[in-house]
């Protein structure tokens, strides 16, 4: 193969890339791929699995062979624009694609034949592959991850329209046309190629937009195409686009069949419009010397472009008989030899150096004939992929021996050549149609009328036979996956005869390609070898996306913007007190402690737990679930949606209430206070906050419509500052707090602390004298300093949620993160005192029912002492049977606590409560761990210090 | 992503809405707990499914869509 | 069944490969048989395989509506592990993974099966007590579980990130050096030849309809080719087990949803181990070099098998935040299978209420790893009516009697 330019490049546009390392001249913007040709770069890769050398074979996306590595990633050679300065490295090779040591593989290609691995590396028992698998996986794979420092940030775009075509060539044009005759239509058209191929008629049309080098990748339900601009920049211009149209006409165009022969993919041996393509547009010849090989009518226009351009076309061979007389005539005018009835047996060379051929019906009569390019016209494969992508199906049209779309799907219609409409004015005609069709279903055109009929093709158009190589040698129906014709009637022989299975079996279309190439030649291949027609035969599934997407492109903005976290009121203020924070749930981030000066988590946690119990403590709750439900219902209301009755609360007072998943499970708990007759103001815990809006509208909605009932979440709004342990009255003294005079625990009320109106509730989770101080998120901050300031000369500490974690233990608070686990409900759980079952009706109560009259063996939650009191027991660790073999529980929460002087713990221990008193064995690493079964609270039991 | 006829909002994209799929009813016998705690048709086709349009109206839809191929019947 | 080995392969190179024997046979439909099992995949497969090998039961018929592992057999992303939460899943996937390493010997079929470790990422402090739990229990049971530290992870994953922006920290990570991946289809195929070879017909492209049933017992089964008479019908189905079991009037828990699997364009090694963030993404990486990517169910029930863009989205901005040195890779493939959650998220292999009708069934995202162990658990069960303590867990009866066994390490898990 001895590429060269057709006509020398303008010294503006001249570039220099290297590949491998050695210097190209190239035209600024034309592909890789091109540069390749014209600079006699015959070998520029090796192959998948035999490492067999390969050349450049198609153009643009039919083009399966040559992948490049450049500090930007893998990309395809015929889809890399060329920039000055490009250095590229040919992939899977070494030392290069024109030497490479892994190529010695081919000589025992024989031993390899499809499904090999499957029947070999086992060694005696199995055991063996591991020693096999590393070396195998050395030599698979393409291209390495570029080492480039910043990784790919691509910026999305979403867009809605109308009607979006996909694909600028001549149906797709016409159907942008049609479709954008309304001037209200807003028309989109996504092209392919960059060079602009968009007719004048288009260009002046406000309601019409092009996006060129763009690739739609993938269509999926409800009208939504995603399309990549700029594929191959590896950089910030490459851009994802989110498209949703209400009609979509999809005009992608066909691919070129290559045919199956021994040594068909051999550098040199390439696609006819790949190989005229490159002459018109890239002004570039494949060769000095080509051989076209064609089964149809329609190639000789793509050979007279080929000649037109200056490319020396020495013969066609032609499988079909009757051969129309305007193409011999062409052949004959222009010198070129004729073959017709023959097909090509054989290439030879690296890079190829001549070929093999023979008449079809008397193989033993071959020819040589010298080339060093075949450009080979095996007919066309409508591009079906985005039709299929969301469910559009297929039927085999066997005139073009082709799937082609069968029916309309979801407001998309094909047009062109992708429909089966080959010919220009076809497509064209095909194009208008779908255009009107589909700018109508959006509502902005009459109805279309009816589909152009196919035009009749003129007779002996397409002769259905690809595979004319005699059987010898590798004939390759996937190059990309080194896949042959052999491997795959060695599948159907062995019993993997449909195409899915083996399609698996010997890897046909699973290469970065994905089948473009050789999808149709392994379906004939394996329908001959059944002896069935290729519609019974059927195709894989087309899978999104068309072509390969960069992760970069697809991903959305990480960092601190992937789940944007909440922030308080108070988020910069514990910040600035170098506050550890910790994740809590929602997406809030929490003080975990204040640590001072060089103190470590343990120092930091006692010395605000003693805080708490022996001064005064304040943390930052305003994560807490926060909802206002009101209306004349409301108390029935909460009586339906908490298994604690509420609706007896008198106004000004709370009580603890418990919220259960309608199989007895424990959802969620908090404390509901009454503010008016038909008003409750509900706290939920953080995690469930949302959880509880989509339950509480649930419940309203749908289980019970008939209450005249309102839900308004509010856990933004207020800010929660809980103020809590011995001297919280003397701070808020300090303060200037208005509240009332008889304000007992549980009450609620609205009053004025250091000048902000604020609603205040005696409630908390420390077991001290507390004070919940919700006010206005705005008023937090000022509220937060001056109740800091007045804490001052009462040792008033800021506290985290570890010692909010200790403190709780202490009192056997459940906490309904940690304490939970599987099917336990309110009686496991020790909170039967706030389910009342006798309420006529609850989310829950049936299943608490059902619990109740099969209590054996449930979960119960207890405490544990370990038998060394200075031991903390591990959160986690299992509970042992008696055997030692099998757990009967787990710690969910274990702490060390100043206070009693002793380390506590509370388990879920099956059937726990009739073991208190009782020893339990808990598994360590390396060890057991002895605890004895106690009642869950472990101080101040009767509940003074809240009351006081 | 289909996109989901809310009757108060129009056409919005599914991520704005939550599905609980088919609705359980809430059981109101000891006998039929099971069944309707666990229990799915799961069906094969044209279902009524509640969908909740949480970042929307906020209204809880029901909905039929066909299991089979995604589509929300008209 | 011959058998394969270097040698075979030598000697048929000699012969063009033109000699090789059926992989398996293409029997006709009969009208009778001891036990059906609707489904051929892995696990009809291996259930069949065990019923012939441990019970010598041969009068047996693995039927489905497609082809050979077509289901999510040869969807799934391959992670077969043990570090489950609840003992009767760990004890079935411990045992899971022994059989897997025998599976390749004892088929005489590579399966590939690669035992490379698995890493996890744990990001919040809810799931570090999570997996403190969980190697507390998996100790007791004999299953390799460690905490490690995530410089520590990143010596089993080079490409992990760690100093880059990361809305989540990294708290630790832990470390499962028995779990593997395997080559799928491989998987289904060893398990077809090998029960093809004790003479169990399996017959491709043929749909159960309908299951029969002659008052409380099982008649037969309806299929596209006709009535066949079975006193044992075994489900061992994905995404259709609620249409058949409601055939015979059996209502499961059971919900269908889409789970998505991507693949990247094949790369040189670069991560010799599976890593899991949960919740968010897993990865690892192919004997061919295409990295095998998951995350999450889709949010929506589906019979489709066919995925959102936006669990792509999602899924892969996870990857990229932990990984951005993959961002220039490409993606290649995105597809789905339809799986079977069932409400708890742990398996159902049990007998029905129906007599003769037997469940494999609900497996989630989890089955794949399970094809050998809960095969044979299966085939115990339908061959002598009683369940091995390997499934007592598994029984359809944990619902009637309100004790789900609530599963926390699935892939699929929703909350």
């Amino acid at each position: 193969m001895s590429g060269y330019r057709l006509e020398s490049v303008a010294q503006t546009d001249r570039v220099v890339v290297t590949f491998d390392g050695r210097p190209l001249a190239a035209r600024r913007g034309e592909s890789l791929a091109a540069t390749l040709l014209a600079n006699g770069v015959a070998i520029a890769g090796r192959s998948f699995k035999y490492h067999r050398p390969r050349g450049i074979a198609g153009y643009g996306w039919c083009e399966p062979n040559i992948l490049v590595q450049t500090a930007q990633g893998t990309f395809p050679a015929a889809l890399l624009p060329v920039a000055d300065g490009l250095q590229a490295r040919s992939v899977n090779c070494w030392p290069s694609a024109r030497f490479d040591v892994a190529s010695l593989l081919g000589a025992f290609g024989a031993l390899m034949p499809a499904g090999f691995y499957y029947k070999t590396f086992r060694g005696p028992r199995g055991r063996l592959w591991p020693l096999f698998e590393p070396a195998i996986r050395a030599l698979a794979g393409l291209g390495t991850l570029p080492k480039t420092e910043k990784p790919l940030a691509s910026l999305k775009r979403f867009a809605h329209c109308d009607v979006l075509v996909i694909g600028g060539g001549p149906a797709g044009i016409a159907a942008a046309e049609a479709a954008s005759n309304n001037p209200a239509a807003r028309v989109w058209l996504i092209e392919a190629l960059g060079i602009s191929v968009t007719a004048a008629a288009l260009r002046n049309r406000p309601n019409v937009r092009v996006l060129h080098d763009t690739i739609a990748t993938g269509r999926y339900d409800g009208g939504l195409v995603v399309a990549l601009e700029r594929p191959c920049t590896g950089n910030l211009e490459t851009r994802l686009w989110k498209i949703r149209a209400r009609s979509i006409v999809i005009a992608t165009g066909a691919f070129e069949r290559p045919f199956v022969f021994d040594g068909n993919d051999r550098p040199g041996v390439m696609l006819l419009t790949a190989v005229a393509a490159y002459a018109s547009r890239d002004k570039v010849a494949c060769g000095r010397r080509v051989v076209a090989v064609v089964n149809n009518g329609a190639a000789y226009a793509e050979i007279a472009v080929l000649s037109a351009a200056g490319v020396t076309v020495a013969a066609i061979v032609d499988l079909r008989a009757k051969i129309e007389l305007e193409h011999r005539n062409f052949a004959a005018r222009n010198g070129i030899a004729l073959y017709p009835r023959h097909g090509v047996v054989a290439a030879f060379g690296v890079p190829l150096r001549k070929i093999r051929i023979a008449p079809l019906d008397s193989p033993a009569n071959t020819v040589e004939l010298d080339c060093d390019t075949l450009a080979m016209a095996g007919g066309l494969t409508p591009a079906v992929h985005l039709h299929s992508h969301a469910g559009g199906k297929l039927r085999f049209d066997e005139m073009t021996a082709a799937f082609v779309p069968d029916g309309l799907h979801d407001n998309c219609w094909s047009a062109g050549a992708c429909n089966g409409r080959y010919e220009q004015e076809a497509a064209e005609a095909d194009g208008r149609y779908a255009g009107r069709a589909a700018s109508a279903a959006a509502g902005f055109a009459a109805s279309p009328g009816s589909r152009p009929e196919a035009p009749a093709p003129p007779a002996c158009e397409l002769l259905a036979r690809w595979e004319t190589g005699d059987g010898t040698g590798k004939a390759f129906v996937d190059v990309a996956a080194d896949v042959t014709a052999d491997d795959i009637r060695l599948a159907v022989h062995e019993g993997y005869d449909s195409v899915e299975l083996m399609k698996r079996y010997t890897t046909a279309g699973m290469a970065p390609d994905q089948g473009r190439f050789g999808n149709m030649n392994a379906i004939d291949v394996l329908a001959r070898a059944r002896d069935i027609a290729p519609a019974a035969a059927g195709t894989t599934t087309y899978r999104p996306p068309f072509a390969p997407l960069p992760f970069g492109a697809i991903a959305d903005f990480g960092g601190a913007l992937l789940k944007p976290s909440r922030t308080t009121a108070l988020t910069a203020w514990h910040e600035a007190e170098n506050a550890v924070m910790y994740e809590a749930g929602a997406n809030w981030r929490r003080p975990g402690y204040y640590p001072r000066a060089d103190e470590n988590l343990e120092a930091a946690t006692r010395r605000e737990c003693r805080a708490v119990r022996n001064a005064a403590g304040i943390y930052d709750s305003s994560p807490l679930g926060k909802f206002e439900i009101v209306g004349r219902d409301a108390g029935a209301f909460l009586d339906f949606v908490y298994c604690t009755r509420l609706s007896d609360l008198k106004p000004g007072l709370g009580r603890y209430g418990l919220q259960l998943h309608e199989d007895g499970r424990l959802f969620d708990d908090g404390i509901v206070f009454r503010l008016a007759p038909d008003r409750f103001f509900v706290t939920t815990t953080t995690g469930n906050a949302e959880a509880c809006v989509q339950r509480f509208t649930y419940a309203r909605q749908i289980l019970r419509p008939d209450l005249d009932v309102h839900v308004l979440p509010t856990t933004e709004q207020w800010a929660d500052l809980v103020l809590c342990g011995p001297r919280a009255r003397d701070v808020l003294k300090a303060a200037e707090a208005e509240l009332p005079a008889d304000f007992g625990f549980m009450s609620i009320a609205d009053g004025r602390i250091a000048g902000h109106d604020v609603r205040v509730a005696r409630a908390g989770f420390t077991g001290e004298v507390s004070f919940e101080i919700f006010a206005p998120a705005s008023a937090a901050p000022d509220l937060w300093r001056r109740l800091l300031e007045a804490g001052k000369t009462y040792g008033l500490t800021p506290v985290g949620s570890e010692a909010n974690h200790v403190l709780r233990i202490e009192k056997g608070y459940v906490s309904v993160g940690h304490d939970c686990d599987g099917i336990a409900d309110p009686d496991d759980l020790g909170l039967r005192f706030a389910a009342h079952i006798d309420k006529t009706d609850f989310i829950g109560k049936q299943a608490v029912l059902r619990n109740r009259a099969d209590p054996d063996g449930r979960p119960e939650r207890v405490g544990l002492l370990a038998r060394d009191r200075n031991f903390v027991l591990p959160e986690g660790a299992a509970i042992l049977k008696t055997d030692a073999a099998a757990t009967r529980g787990y710690v969910t929460a274990s702490c060390w606590s100043d206070t009693l002087g002793r380390s506590l713990a509370m388990g879920l221990l099956e059937d726990g409560r009739k073991h208190i008193g009782g020893d339990v064995a808990i598994s360590l690493p390396g060890g057991i761990a002895h605890a004895t079964v106690v009642a869950p609270v472990f101080f101040d039991p009767k509940g003074e210090r809240q009351r006081g | 992503m289909q996109l989901v006829p809310c009757p108060h909002c129009g056409p919005r994209e599914q991520g704005e809405f939550v599905c609980l799929g088919e609705a359980p009813a809430h059981p109101v016998s000891h006998e039929s707990l099971a069944r309707h705690l666990y229990g799915r048709v799961n069906a094969k086709g044209v279902s009524v499914e509640l969908w909740w349009h949480r970042h929307g109206c906020r209204q809880w839809l029901r909905l039929p869509r066909d299991s089979a191929t995604n589509r929300f019947a008209p | 069944m011959s058998a394969y080995s270097i040698f075979a392969l030598a000697r048929n190179a000699l012969s063009g490969h033109r000699n090789w024997p059926r992989a398996w046979r293409s029997p006709a439909l009969c009208g009778s048989y001891d036990i059906a099992i609707v489904g051929a995949g892995g696990h009809g497969l291996a259930t069949a395989y065990y019923l012939a090998r441990r019970h010598g039961l041969r009068n047996i018929l693995v039927v489905d509506k497609g082809w050979i592992g077509g289901g999510n057999t040869g969807r799934n992303t391959v992670t077969i592990r043990a570090n489950y939460l609840r003992e009767p899943s760990i004890r079935l996937h411990a045992e899971g993974l022994r059989m897997w390493r025998e599976m390749s010997g004892e088929l005489g079929f590579n399966a590939m099966f690669s035992e490379r470790g698995q890493i996890d990422l744990i990001q919040t402090w809810a799931k570090l007590r999570d997996v403190k739990r969980r190697q507390s229990i998996l100790h007791l049971a004999g299953v390799p579980f460690d905490i490690l530290t995530p410089r520590e992870a990143q010596a089993h994953v080079p490409i992990l990130d760690l100093d880059g922006p990361k809305r989540l920290p990294i708290l630790a990570a832990t470390w499962h050096p028995t779990a593997g991946v395997a080559r799928h289809d491989a998987v289904a195929w060893g398990y077809a030849r090998a029960a093809d070879a004790l003479g169990i017909d399996i017959v491709q492209n043929c749909e159960v309809t309908a299951i029969r049933r002659q008052g409380g017992r099982v008649a037969g089964i309806e299929t596209t080719q006709g009535f066949v008479a079975v006193p044992k019908v075994a489900l061992a189905v994905s995404a259709h087990a609620s249409v058949l079991a409601q055939t015979a009037d059996v209502r499961l828990p059971i919900e269908t949803v889409p789970l998505q699997a991507f693949v990247s364009a094949p790369l040189k090694p670069m991560l010799s181990c599976i890593v899991n963030c949960p919740g968010a993404v897993y990865l690892s990486q192919s004997d061919k070099g295409e990295l095998v990517i998951g995350g999450g169910s889709d949010p929506v029930p589906s019979y489709v098998q066919r995925g959102e863009f936006a669990v792509l989205e999602r899924v892969v901005s996870n990857l990229v935040e932990l990984f951005p040195v993959l961002s220039r890779v490409g993606l290649l493939r995105q597809w789905a299978g339809a799986i079977d959650l069932c409400h708890d998220t742990s398996p159902i292999v049990s007998k029905s209420p129906v007599e003769g009708l037997y469940l494999n069934v609900g497996w989630g995202s989890g089955g794949f790893k399970a094809i050998p162990a809960g095969g044979a658990a299966f085939a115990d069960l339908v061959a002598t009516d009683a369940p091995s303590a390997a499934i007592e867990a598994f029984a359809l009866a944990r619902f009637e009697r309100g004790r789900p066994l609530y599963e926390t390490a699935g892939a699929s898990n929703r909350d």
